[in-house]
């Protein structure tokens, strides 16, 4: 029950981002009709621009979205790469790989993007790197893991003395045996690189175009006079990641 | 010889990671002295800007002298206006442990309450499930703001911001500890399901054991032995949050300070706060590490 209603607020909140990402421009700004309260001009009311809040919340989804799936994507491939590495090679390639993710975990999770806000600005790359660097550890101890158990399994064995290349053991019969615990890993992580981002676009040091972040904070600034501004971003937001902590909750247990 | 090797780890990274902050400092886009002095100033003043900032020596002097000071205590003074960056970060850092401190503490405790009320009562139980479930994805810079509406402009009990006195670090740390609050619970919870199947507990059970004399005498100890190693796994969303909630509060700790140096691309102050920070987060793991490892050979060796 839980797991299918997330899963329609997911599916409804992919179509929005691509509904929202080649269908609708930026609101326009109108300082005439600034801080109106929700009614039946403007559904969820206007913020401190004029602009309409609901459109505006619609435009801002296909940030964390984006983010998101690249920083996924990157950690799967980072961690796929180095996984296999310190899975799958001894000796000093493998001392080496675990120092440096032992590194990598002992930078506290802000830092980073910080570091990197500081050389590179308000990118999207810089961004992406930013979370991608701070949260790749654990696919890459996940799938070495996986690597160091199923490279000793009969079925890897036989196909070796059978004459196959490493390449081919490790692309055939290794990686797939992956791919299951891959996506329940994404699952559990994406709820964090949606609260990442909007907490970088928060702080101010996220991209130029508006996210769910930058409502946040600018919404802030407007407590007294319209709470709403912050009231329906942040529902929305919490609606999001507990979908996706519910379904990562149920991927987690089945 | 265990310890040995993780002390010489911590050591290493701490090196590696000072000498990156520095090198990544000097290699940042820009000369510092035309940031601070504008494009238009002359080569003489910002000769002597340099000069005056020990930036005219070669790279190697630069950073065995940036290594000795530190060994000193010593992070440097600021580009801009020239002060001491040691007192100053001292005094803010000192803000920010109160309130991860004592957010800290107010999420164990209150985790633990949850879990001796989950105990009693299926109703109770399901509620404070979901309650931990979705206050486990509960962010500042949601919690902030929504408690500010609440309780400082609606009711207007506590103050919206800054610091005066204690009162003001009531709300902070009720944003930051809701969310660890939830993780805890929760981490908490599964626990206590493997310990209510242990044998001791049956056997107290069968004795006649009333069941808060259980919860206190039995399983709470055995869970405050659970909850000592997500102290490390919840430092790093500790620290995050640390920063997210200051900034919403308008706190003067550690955490409004470096967003502050980073914005203002006031480069010595932001590395020496990243410094510290990163510093902290690898200390405090390596003692809790080694702590447990103490408690528990098996388990963490």
């Amino acid at each position: 029950m839980a797991k299918k209603f997330s899963f329609t607020i997911i599916a409804i909140w992919f179509a929005l981002c691509l509904y929202s990402y080649f269908c609708i421009a930026a609101p326009g700004i109108e300082l005439s009709q600034r801080l109106t309260p929700p009614g039946s001009r403007y559904f969820l009311g206007t913020n401190h621009l004029g602009q309409s809040l609901l459109v505006i919340m619609i435009y801002s989804l296909p940030v964390s979205l984006g983010i998101s799936l690249m920083t996924a994507l990157f950690c799967v491939i980072l961690g796929i790469i180095v996984g296999s590495l310190g899975g799958l090679k001894s000796g000093i390639i493998k001392e080496v790989i675990d120092r440096i993710m032992d590194i990598f975990i002992s930078f506290p999770p802000l830092v980073l993007p910080l570091v990197i806000y500081m050389f590179m600005g308000a990118r999207i790359e810089g961004i992406i790197l930013a979370l991608t660097l701070s949260h790749w550890v654990p696919f890459a101890k996940l799938i070495q893991n996986q690597m160091q158990v199923l490279q000793y399994q009969p079925f890897a064995v036989a196909s070796k003395a059978l004459g196959s290349s490493e390449w081919r053991v490790w692309l055939i019969h290794l990686l797939p045996q992956c791919i299951t615990p891959m996506i329940l890993q994404i699952s559990l992580s994406v709820p964090s690189f949606i609260l990442s981002e909007t907490a970088l676009s928060f702080l101010g040091l996220g991209l130029e175009r508006e996210s769910i972040g930058t409502l946040l904070s600018d919404g802030r600034l407007y407590l007294f006079d319209a709470p709403y501004l912050v009231i329906f971003p942040s529902l929305l937001l919490l609606l999001i990641v507990v979908a996706w902590n519910t379904l990562g909750e149920s991927f987690h247990r089945s | 010889m265990k310890y040995v090797r993780k002390i010489l780890s911590l050591l290493l990274s701490l090196w590696l990671l000072l000498t990156i902050i520095f090198f990544l400092q000097r290699l940042l886009p820009g000369n510092p002295a035309e940031l601070i002095l504008g494009v238009d100033a002359s080569e003489e003043s910002k000769r002597i800007w340099l000069q005056q900032h020990g930036m005219d020596l070669s790279l190697i002097t630069q950073y065995q002298n940036y290594f000795l000071g530190l060994l000193k205590g010593n992070l440097g003074i600021t580009y801009f206006d020239g002060t001491e960056i040691t007192p100053l970060l001292l005094k803010r850092l000192g803000v920010s442990m109160q309130l991860g401190f004592f957010a800290y503490i107010v999420a164990l405790l209150g985790a633990m309450l949850g879990l001796y009320f989950s105990e009693r009562n299926q109703l109770l139980k399901s509620i404070i499930k979901n309650a931990a479930f979705v206050s486990a994805s509960l962010p500042g810079s949601i919690l902030g703001p929504i408690l500010i509406w609440l309780f400082a402009v609606k009711f207007q009990v506590f103050p919206v911001g800054g610091m005066q006195g204690s009162i003001s670090l009531i709300l902070p740390m009720i944003t930051l500890a809701v969310p660890l609050m939830g993780n805890q619970f929760r981490y908490l919870e599964s626990t206590m399901k493997d310990i209510s199947l242990k044998e001791f507990i049956r056997v107290a059970l069968a004795k006649g054991v009333n069941e808060h004399k259980l919860f206190m005498t039995h399983k709470l100890t055995l869970l405050i032995y659970a909850a000592l190693p997500i102290f490390s796994l919840q430092l790093g969303a500790l620290l995050t949050g640390v920063v997210i909630t200051e900034v919403v509060f308008s706190y003067p700790g550690l955490g409004t300070l470096t967003l502050q140096s980073v914005l203002m691309r006031e480069y010595s102050l932001a590395s020496a706060c990243v410094l510290v920070t990163a510093t902290m987060y690898i200390i405090i793991n390596t003692l809790n590490d080694l702590f447990l490892s103490m408690k528990d050979p098996r388990r963490y060796g």
